[in-house]
């Protein structure tokens, strides 16, 4: 099993904690919930500029940009030219995926009923499994950021890319929960 | 390197790294990559993204392979020589493949069996049961034991391996043609390892494609009973695919079976990163470990960004007060780095001067001072992350280490290594200073 190299381990970490530590500003009146939801986008934008350079992390960053009060982390730690490359190709290009993906869901649905219409007596080995792959793939597509709209191949190739940095992010984040864990444990006892 | 008697060539190949390529640990398709990177650089050079993490890993044996299949194919009435080609000189023109940047990073199990032949044929049917994949004419149906399965798919890939380079057009090359023997690949060799014929210079010449008329010209002189693909080595701008037996020759079908072959190996290489895959055949069931794995993983983030928030009420994630404590605790107190120990001392002064002057005189160690630090700071109320700690520059003390001189210490103490009892009972030695603590207050 291969290991992500320390460079982005550390790399991930940096922009974890400046992460944090912008959206520690507002911690006191946050419930847990909402704080979780903070570390959770800036351990995610932090997994984003780590693994620069991938298609996911590009997708993952915009995808993130989109949920609510989000732009303001964000562009803090991408940097705000940054932050507008980002922006600018999404809106120009969203109209086209917007519908690419409502045709080809509309395709996925209409050749879905399709085939629910006419059952084939006898299915083929072949066409079955062609079937599981495909609905396998389709699952796996919602899963990687930005995946929608990859072929079979360059999905694979994101797939092991993003398992490899998804790794890197829960073993860093574990670490730290560690840290503060133990740190806490001594607190306690010490009081 | 010349392995091949009737070699007249063998000097082709002084670039390869003997002992990479006679690893038997890497499949022909990896050797013929591993070679072709050392011929030709700069050809690997856009992949860097993809070299990120090399791999060195063992195929497993009951991996689907469409190579696998394509041997068997190839090999189906058992022989090894004949490399027909028929559409070579199609092929190489009207090809147009994408260039594949990667080298191969996946190994096959190797050995080299003279029984090829069969284990081939066998481990093309198994992969055809797994796969679900009917395109191949004929499957004879002995199954042997499994052990001929890695050889057979090694022996498969050797001829199923091709190799995609950026285009360029397909052209006499002098140099090739006038010596076909010379034209011996990898491939050969591993052949001949294999027991394959050998001696049959224009036989085995002919296996590997170097340009058209070279083909063509072997296809004639070879029988032309076998197809298969091939791919060469010294010409690195194409793309040979070589039609298999019984199988369309145009350039989609070929087009398709490159893909399919690229993505088969990714799936080797997925089923490394994933726990647990080794016995999982077949794309599907490869899919849906895939899958899961990610889905497991994303909940972890989830999980694990929620203890974050419960352990840590304020989101104040000071470094130098957790990490001098609590990385520095579990370790032998006289490793504490100065610095960083006098860096958090500093934080504070700068952060609260009033409340440390009363606490730090009572302790005389490095360790307490920071624990005494830690214990101040977090029972203090809630802390504002103070903005000296994120810029370089502290009022009043320029040589300070900055935020990231401080992970640079954590990073070195193996906070951010690879290891994975970094954090052995840190209440242990944390509690002996708690004590020394109480004592002293």
């Amino acid at each position: 099993m291969q290991e992500t190299p320390k460079s982005f381990r550390h790399e991930f970490l940096r922009q974890l904690l400046l992460g944090l530590k912008h959206s520690s500003s507002r911690a006191q009146e946050m419930s847990l919930l909402e704080r979780k939801k903070a570390i959770k986008l800036a351990a995610d934008t932090a997994l984003a500029m780590a693994s620069d350079g991938s298609h996911w992390s590009r997708a993952l960053i915009s995808n993130l940009s989109k949920l609510d009060g989000s732009q303001s982390l964000i562009k803090t730690m991408m940097g705000d030219e940054a932050f507008q490359k980002i922006k600018k190709p999404i809106n120009g290009a969203s109209a086209f995926c917007r519908k690419l993906g409502a045709r080809r869901v509309l395709k996925g649905y209409t050749m879905r009923m399709r085939e629910k219409k006419r059952v084939p007596p006898c299915v083929s080995a072949q066409a079955l499994a062609k079937k599981l792959v495909k609905r396998r793939t389709e699952k796996l597509k919602c899963l990687i950021p930005g995946g929608e709209f990859m072929d079979r191949y360059s999905l694979l190739v994101e797939a092991s890319d993003y398992i490899l940095s998804l790794k890197a992010q829960v073993d860093v984040m574990q670490r730290l929960a560690n840290v503060l864990a133990c740190k806490d444990i001594q607190l306690n006892e010490c009081v | 390197m010349a392995r091949h008697p009737g070699s007249a060539q063998s000097h082709h190949y002084r670039l390869e790294p003997t002992i990479d390529l006679c690893s038997m640990d890497m499949t022909v398709l990896e050797r013929q990559r591993t070679r072709l990177k050392w011929l030709k650089p700069q050809d690997f050079g856009g992949s860097a993204s993809t070299n990120l993490f090399p791999t060195g890993s063992q195929a497993d044996k009951h991996q689907e392979s469409s190579t696998a299949l394509i041997e068997m194919l190839s090999r189906a009435d058992g022989r090894d020589g004949g490399w027909p080609d028929l559409t070579a000189g199609y092929l190489a023109q009207g090809g147009g493949f994408e260039p594949l940047p990667e080298p191969a990073r996946l190994g096959f199990g190797t050995g080299g069996s003279a029984a090829a032949n069969n284990s081939e044929m066998e481990a093309a049917c198994r992969g055809l049961g797994q796969a679900a994949i009917s395109r191949s004419s004929s499957c004879p149906a002995d199954i042997d034991g499994q052990e001929e399965d890695e050889k057979g798919r090694v022996a498969a890939s050797l001829k199923g391996s091709f190799k995609k380079r950026k285009a360029e057009k397909a052209q006499g090359h002098a140099s090739e043609a006038s010596s076909p023997k010379g034209m011996v690949t990898e491939e050969m060799k591993d052949k001949r390892i294999k027991g394959e014929r050998d001696g049959d210079g224009d036989e085995e010449v002919s296996k590997q494609r170097r340009n058209d008329n070279n083909n063509t010209s072997e296809m004639s002189v070879e029988t032309t009973k076998d197809s298969s693909k091939a791919s060469e080595v010294q010409k690195p701008d194409y793309i040979h695919v070589r039609a298999r037996r019984g199988q369309a020759t145009d350039s989609h079908s070929l087009a398709e079976r490159v893909r399919r072959e690229k993505i088969s190996e990714r799936m080797k290489y997925l089923q490394d990163l994933v726990p647990g895959c080794n016995k999982i055949t077949g794309k599907a069931g490869m899919l849906d470990e895939i899958i899961n794995y990610v889905q497991s993983l994303q909940q972890q983030v989830e999980f694990l960004s929620m203890k974050l928030a419960a352990v840590n009420p304020r989101l104040d994630f000071n470094i130098d007060n957790f990490f001098t404590k609590e990385i520095f605790s579990p370790c032998n107190s006289s490793m504490v780095s100065p610095e960083l120990a006098s860096a958090s001392y500093l934080h504070f002064n700068t952060a609260q001067p009033a409340a440390m002057q009363p606490v730090t005189p009572c302790c005389g160690l490095d360790v307490p001072i920071s624990t005494t630090e830690a214990l101040r700071r977090t029972t203090s109320g809630p802390v504002t992350i103070p903005d000296p700690f994120i810029e370089p520059g502290f009022q009043g003390n320029g040589s300070l280490p900055t935020w990231d001189a401080d992970l640079q210490a954590l990073y070195n103490m193996g906070f951010l290594q690879g290891r994975p009892a970094a954090f052995p009972s840190p209440p242990f030695p944390g509690t002996q200073e708690a004590n020394n603590l109480k004592m002293e207050m």
